[in-house]
């Protein structure tokens, strides 16, 4: 048996006139986890679907070998056949069927008959999970799901193949602590069968602990490999970002002001379940030039409770003061007018016109502001872009590019420039660095703080606890949609938030 | 200092950009077809540049090019409207009979006849977007309701006007030619125009594109998406009405079967045209070659004396191949980098 299970050899893929992978090779032994960690346009992507199949055999230079024989992959399905399970980063599940049909789904009939077996179906996806340590009920409709539980059920289908290598493109993004450690038992269970991974990821945390060796990537091109003994923590950063970062959290003088916003008992009915409230009884204030972190398990309800000041449920009860004045806000362009902006999570999904230049989508949020009379002003469209993008120094050839091109640093960049173009005081940041990379996420620290400095308000949610701690002053702990508690930088550490959150 | 900067990214090896720029735009990609189309045509029979047959296809594009504005806009904000040839008849019958059963003074009677389509229409983007049902559905709905009005109010026989009933002028005005073309094809290209400027320069415009593009993304900006959605469907309204007091008045009378296919006609129009037919892109200016050519290519069958039926096959063809092109380009933009 070849010792590598799988072998991509000097891989160079163009896309027109970008190079995106440049004489790439990365191998994965038997039974190992194989870590992939490098900045957004690193390649990452791009390399996983050279092996999964996307992009077919004769599209890119190089060869890919499956137990030391060349293949060629004509498709995903080929790339099946061949023993490569991929989940891939987004979520992508049929919200309407059971955890077991999503299971089957590219095998239900499997030869025997034109029918499905509901009652059989459910039978075997129950002894398979069981088998797999995967704990998810057969019978469930995947709607109910949680977002990390439906990660779990896309890991349990590409698991259904039976493949030698499973990919996992950063799966961990949407989990929570408790969810990531499943998924970590699930992949060294499967290690354990001789089988091999690959684990994409941003956090170098997870790297450290869970994989046996490390391919680090950067600018389409092989940068270093190293074994678990020869982990380091600011070796691999260095590698990844191509500079030293000295302090990846930077401090800030807290100086707050006067209270800003007052959330009084806010209850938002459930929009799909009938006598269930998303979030109940939600009470905080934030001061002026505070960064506030709402801390919560994924399901706490911290994105609702940011989308309900913004205006995108009906408030069912409660109250919403800002500056001492009740208002009401219906809607975003209500929330805008009283001085709230909010950067949502999913920035392709909500945040970006992804057909649009740079340009276009900062002044989206203020087209007042580059209007004079019935008709845009091309020059005050240019000056505002013009302005954000070198305040914030987006990286871009120059405001026409589109935002598609840019790197997801760049276009978190972009989204925070409309925000801000809107002239805030309260910024609202969901997860703010997700999916973007070690240097960028630096950046939009120093970023954080130098919009508090300049006397805006902010309130932050993120996933990633120590990155809430560093750049936090104060913290608003939620559980099951309502508040359950506060503590002030100096009572915070990932044991007594975790404590709280649990209570 | 930033001035300067700006300049150096705009020239720079200018000749060969240029020409590459033009090709990134996107009516150049639609237009290109018309002028090989156009080639054919004046290669294989001289008639089809005569004035009289140019001055032909101005008058009969721009009849439906009215209403396929409004489909255009509809379509740029992620809506279907297949229930406006059926709106067409309904408001060419009851303008013809409120003008003659009803003897109504004419004027009223057109800004009835405009109220009643807008009133259709808005009713249409009302149940799409407040109640979340799908365009297709809720304007078959609304298309049966207009033809069955229609054929009902004028027991499914055409409805003359005839000229003694005071009525001359405004016959007249359907009728006349001036410089050889039709009033109501001005009207047509004034509001392309309009509508070009409105979409490309104005506020309102960049929340139409906006909306199509991505609704979320727009209503998270302070955008009221509903509005514009629903106002994209009282501007057709309004188009709709004009188109019918211009036929009427063309044909000195209202006919329930009028209006037939129009919808398809202006979808096929906007997908020629580059509009593209998931939202949030194309122009004015595309939908005019949309319908140009439309028109073009039934008129060169016509002259060519190939059989009338083939024409739909062929504008069949060249929707499909506008409907790639503009995947091709949303792709190129979306997919260029991971």
């Amino acid at each position: 048996m070849a010792q590598y299970v799988l072998e991509a050899q000097n891989i160079t893929k163009d896309f027109m006139a970008v190079r995106a992978l440049n004489n790439v090779s990365m191998s994965v032994k038997n039974g190992e986890i194989l870590g992939l960690i490098g900045e957004n346009g690193a390649g990452k992507s791009t390399i996983l679907k050279v092996i999964n199949g996307v992009y077919v055999s004769g599209t890119f230079e190089g060869k890919l070998l499956v137990n030391g024989e060349e293949v060629r992959l004509h498709s995903p399905h080929d790339a099946l056949l061949k023993g490569i399970g991929f989940v891939p980063q987004e979520i992508n599940v049929m919200e309407d069927l059971t955890v077991a049909e999503n299971i089957f789904v590219g095998h239900l009939t499997e030869g025997k008959s034109a029918f499905t077996n509901p009652n059989e179906t459910l039978k075997i996806a129950a002894d398979f999970l069981k088998q797999k340590k995967i704990n998810l009920s057969v019978k469930t409709r995947v709607r109910m799901l949680s977002i990390g539980q439906k990660q779990l059920l896309m890991i349990a289908r590409a698991l259904s193949w039976d493949p030698h290598i499973l990919i996992l493109d950063e799966p961990t993004t949407a989990l929570a602590k408790d969810d990531v450690d499943n998924l970590f038992e699930i992949i060294r269970e499967f290690k354990a069968g001789g089988r091999s991974t690959i684990f994409v990821t941003h956090k170098l945390e997870e790297i450290i602990e869970l994989t046996d060796r490390v391919v680090i990537l950067r600018d389409g091109a092989n940068i270093a490999t190293y074994d678990n003994s020869q982990y380091n923590e600011s070796k691999i950063v260095t590698d990844m970002v191509g500079r030293t970062i000295t302090s990846m959290y930077p401090s800030r003088n807290i100086q707050t002001g006067e209270e800003v916003l007052r959330v009084e008992n806010l209850t938002v009915d459930h929009p799909k379940i009938k006598n269930k409230n998303l979030i109940e009884n939600i009470n905080f204030n934030l001061k002026k030039s505070e960064v506030l972190g709402l801390v919560g398990l994924v399901g706490a309800g911290r994105t609702e409770t940011l989308s309900a000041l913004f205006g995108e449920y009906p408030i069912k009860s409660g109250k919403i003061f800002i500056e001492g004045k009740e208002v009401i806000i219906k809607n975003g362009a209500d929330a805008i007018k009283n001085g709230l902006c909010l950067v949502t999570e999913d920035r392709k999904a909500n945040g970006l016109l992804m057909l649009a230049n740079i340009k276009h989508n900062i002044v989206l949020t203020n087209l007042k502001k580059i209007t004079s009379g019935l008709f845009i002003s091309s020059k005050k469209e240019n000056n505002v872009a013009h302005t954000f993008m070198s305040k914030l120094s987006i990286k871009a050839p120059n405001y026409d590019t589109m935002v598609a091109t840019l790197s997801g640093g760049n276009q978190q960049k972009v989204v925070i420039s409309k925000s801000l173009n809107t002239d805030p005081k309260i910024l609202l940041l969901d997860e703010p660095t997700k999916g973007i990379d070690v240097g960028s996420k630096n950046e939009i620290y120093n970023l954080i703080n130098s919009m508090a400095a300049s006397g805006i308000s902010i309130i932050m949610v993120s996933s990633e606890l120590p990155e809430l701690l560093a750049m936090c002053d104060r913290f608003v702990i939620l559980a099951h949609g309502t508040t359950v508690g506060e503590l002030l930088k100096s009572e915070a550490t990932q044991e007594t938030v975790m404590v709280k959150c649990f209570a | 200092m930033a001035d300067s900067e700006l300049k150096n990214v705009k020239t720079g090896n200018a000749g060969l950009k240029f020409i590459k720029k033009i090709f990134e735009i996107q009516e150049v990609n639609t237009i290109l077809p018309v002028l090989i189309l156009v080639i054919v045509a004046i290669s294989l029979n001289p008639g089809f540049v005569t004035p009289l047959n140019l001055a032909a296809i101005g008058r009969r594009m721009s009849m439906w090019g009215l209403v396929a504005i409004g489909e255009a806009l509809i379509i740029m904000t992620g809506n279907f409207d297949i229930s406006i040839g059926a709106i067409v008849a309904l408001a060419c019958t009851f303008f013809a009979v409120a003008a003659t059963t009803w003897h109504i003074p004419l004027v009223i009677a057109i800004l009835l006849t405009i109220l009643l389509s807008v009133t259709f229409s808005a009713i249409s983007g009302f149940v799409v977007v407040k109640l979340k049902i799908n365009s297709f559905l809720t304007t078959i709905a609304m298309l049966f309701i207009a033809r069955g009005l229609a054929r009902t109010l004028t027991y499914s026989r055409p409805v003359p006007i005839a000229p003694a009933q005071g009525s001359a002028i405004f016959l007249h005005f359907g009728q006349a030619e001036p410089l050889g073309m039709s009033w109501n094809f001005f009207v047509f290209i004034a509001l392309i125009i309009v509508f070009q400027v409105i979409l490309k320069k104005t506020a309102y415009g960049r929340k139409i594109y906006a909306t199509g593009d991505n609704p979320n993304v727009a209503r998270l900006s302070g955008i009221n998406t509903d509005n514009i959605k629903i106002s994209m469907f009282i501007i057709s309204g309004v188009m709709i009405g004009l188109a019918s007091v211009f036929l009427t008045a063309k044909e000195a009378m209202g006919n329930p079967v009028w209006g037939m296919g129009w919808e398809l006609q202006a979808i096929a129009a906007v997908a020629i045209g580059g509009i593209s037919l998931i939202g949030g892109a194309g122009s004015m200016i595309g939908l005019l070659i949309g319908v140009i050519m439309m028109q073009v290519i039934g008129n060169i069958l016509i002259l060519l004396q190939i059989n009338l039926n083939m024409q739909s096959v062929v504008l069949g063809v060249i929707m499909i191949f506008a409907t790639i092109l503009d995947l091709k380009r949303r792709n190129r933009i979306l997919g260029k980098i991971d």
